[in-house]
């Protein structure tokens, strides 16, 4: 049963799951139910979710359906405020943060080069989405991070995979696109100051991370990105 | 439903390079609107309405698989209306344009199905001939192929039958069998042809220069009338695209559509310059029932 649970939890599938506690639950005495409360929490949080700004509530929904069992038992209901507080200690603990922001500046300062029709949809701060600590999932990378906020943020973003490399290219976020500003204009990422040499989605994310997708407009230099600056020649 | 026809070929080459043309150039919605409405219309005039009904038959689905395809494709656009399953974004934009390309689609084919009823071969070597003799065949002879060679295969295929080689009751291997021998005597007939053909107009000394040749088109009133009308509408179709005012852009946001009588002109002018072998064919038509 234990495998049936990590299984349909990676699916994201929380209603399914929802029924076991429920099948069990007449088995189990008040010391047993306890632990696998927690157990089902601790497999919650190593599974990927896939919307984590907007996830702090849905997380809590496997919880919220046991409280409305709870009444059937009378006894159990002073349990359910500790188990709610230990499933947030516990999150705090292992939550995997990193800031992520989104910016033009560039576009912005060469305004006058950007296709005539993009220019109304430059905001006026340059800034796309503004600088924000994000939860991530173990294992995801810069791409999965950009593909899930834009998303949830309701912007426009596209992208090309390429499945021969295992990678994607970013070809345009917020309706602005490489090719927009000048020929040489393009999305490119930096993680704490540094502009990593390949493709988004070969790079995986640890807890701290500072992700910044910036647009140029000459190849990388106007953001300090070109490969010169990068290697010191 | 042969007055357009008996105009001078250059007065139906220039309609038809002006048509096709701005079909493909001009993407505003009126335009393509103006476009799509008149070659069908012209279409059903030449062809008669029974022949549009077939030809939308294919054309339809033709025109959804192009927007389809072009929604699947392009994910520009500023209104997101769903995700597609990779996780790139559905946009009302790119959805809009795939239909507008779709029309523009549909008009170029209708635009050349009228073409290659109203500009027969002998026109085209009429007008090229002299400039460019071995293009001009060349030319005149591709447009002619395809529907010379399907004629042959049927031909081939029912001299095929009463030789009581293709009975066709046979199964899908005899058939493909028997198919196939039918295709490649065409294709042979088709390769000699053309050496044929290449040789016959050699004969008759065709491209020396002096030589002159017999045509029936003489260049009237009524054809330089056609020809300045033309003419006077294309300048002003292509001062609105010059301007601008014909201009339109569908991505990221769909930009406003004039209503100025820059723009209006430019439609209208568009418009006539589309109708006129429409409103020739009309006035003909009227001018022969009141002859009787």
């Amino acid at each position: 049963m234990a495998l049936v649970l990590v299984a349909s939890f990676q699916w994201g599938e929380n209603p399914i799951v929802m029924e076991e506690p429920q099948i069990s639950q007449p088995q189990m005495n008040e010391k047993n139910k306890e632990p696998m409360l927690t157990e089902i929490t601790k497999k919650e949080e190593k599974t990927p979710d896939t919307k984590s700004p907007a996830s702090g509530k849905e997380k809590e929904t496997p919880v919220a359906v046991v409280e409305e069992e709870q009444p059937k038992t009378q006894e159990e209901k002073p349990v359910l405020p500790e188990n709610n507080k230990k499933q947030e200690t516990m999150q705090a603990e292992k939550k995997l943060v990193c800031s992520f922001s989104v910016s033009c500046n560039t576009a912005l300062a060469n305004i006058d080069r950007l296709v005539p029709e993009k220019q109304p949809l430059i905001p006026s701060d340059g800034v796309l989405y503004k600088r924000e600590d994000v939860v991530f999932n173990e294992g995801d990378t810069v791409f999965d991070l950009l593909l899930r906020e834009m998303t949830a943020a309701g912007i426009h973003m596209e992208f090309a995979k390429t499945p021969m490399y295992g990678n994607v290219y970013i070809e345009g976020i917020g309706n602005l696109y490489e090719f927009d500003c000048g020929e040489l204009s393009g999305w490119m990422y930096r993680v704490n100051g540094a502009f990593p040499n390949f493709g988004c989605e070969g790079y995986k994310l640890e807890t701290g991370d500072e992700v910044e997708w910036v647009y140029t407009c000459n190849l990388g230099r106007d953001v300090g990105g070109d490969y010169a600056v990068q290697n010191g020649e | 439903m042969n007055e357009f026809k008996a105009y001078h070929p250059m007065v139906n080459f220039a309609f038809f390079v002006c048509a096709i043309c701005f079909s493909v150039l001009l993407m505003h919605p009126a335009c393509l609107f103006v476009s799509l409405f008149s070659s069908l219309a012209y279409l059903a005039v030449l062809k008669g309405k029974k022949a549009l009904f077939t030809n939308l038959l294919y054309m339809l689905p033709l025109a959804f698989a192009t927007a389809l395809v072009n929604a699947a494709f392009n994910h520009e656009g500023a209104t997101i209306l769903a995700y597609l399953p990779g996780g790139n974004p559905l946009t009302l934009e790119s959805v809009v344009y795939g239909f507008c390309a779709a029309a523009m689609i549909l008009s170029v084919i209708c635009w050349f199905s009228c073409y290659n009823e109203v500009m027969t071969s002998d026109k085209f070597i009429y007008l090229f001939g002299r400039v460019s003799p071995a293009l001009a065949l060349i030319f005149s002879m591709t447009l002619r192929f395809v529907p010379r060679f399907a004629e042959k295969l049927s031909e081939v295929t029912i001299a095929r039958r009463s030789l009581g080689k293709d009975s066709g009751n046979q199964n899908v291997r005899e058939r493909i069998k028997s198919g196939l021998s039918s295709l490649s005597a065409t294709l042979s007939w088709a390769l000699e042809n053309s050496i044929e053909t290449a040789d016959s107009m050699k004969a008759r000394g065709y491209g020396i220069p002096g030589r002159t040749s017999f045509s029936i088109y003489s260049f009237e009133k009524k054809d330089k009338i056609a020809l300045a009308l033309i003419f006077a509408l294309s300048i002003c179709v292509i001062y609105g695209r010059i301007c601008g005012v014909l201009n339109f852009s569908y991505f990221p946001t769909f930009g406003a559509i004039r209503s100025d009588f820059a723009a209006v002109w430019s439609v209208f002018a568009y418009f006539l310059l589309c109708i006129v072998p429409i409103v020739i064919e009309l006035k003909g038509m009227r001018r022969w029932k009141k002859s009787k």
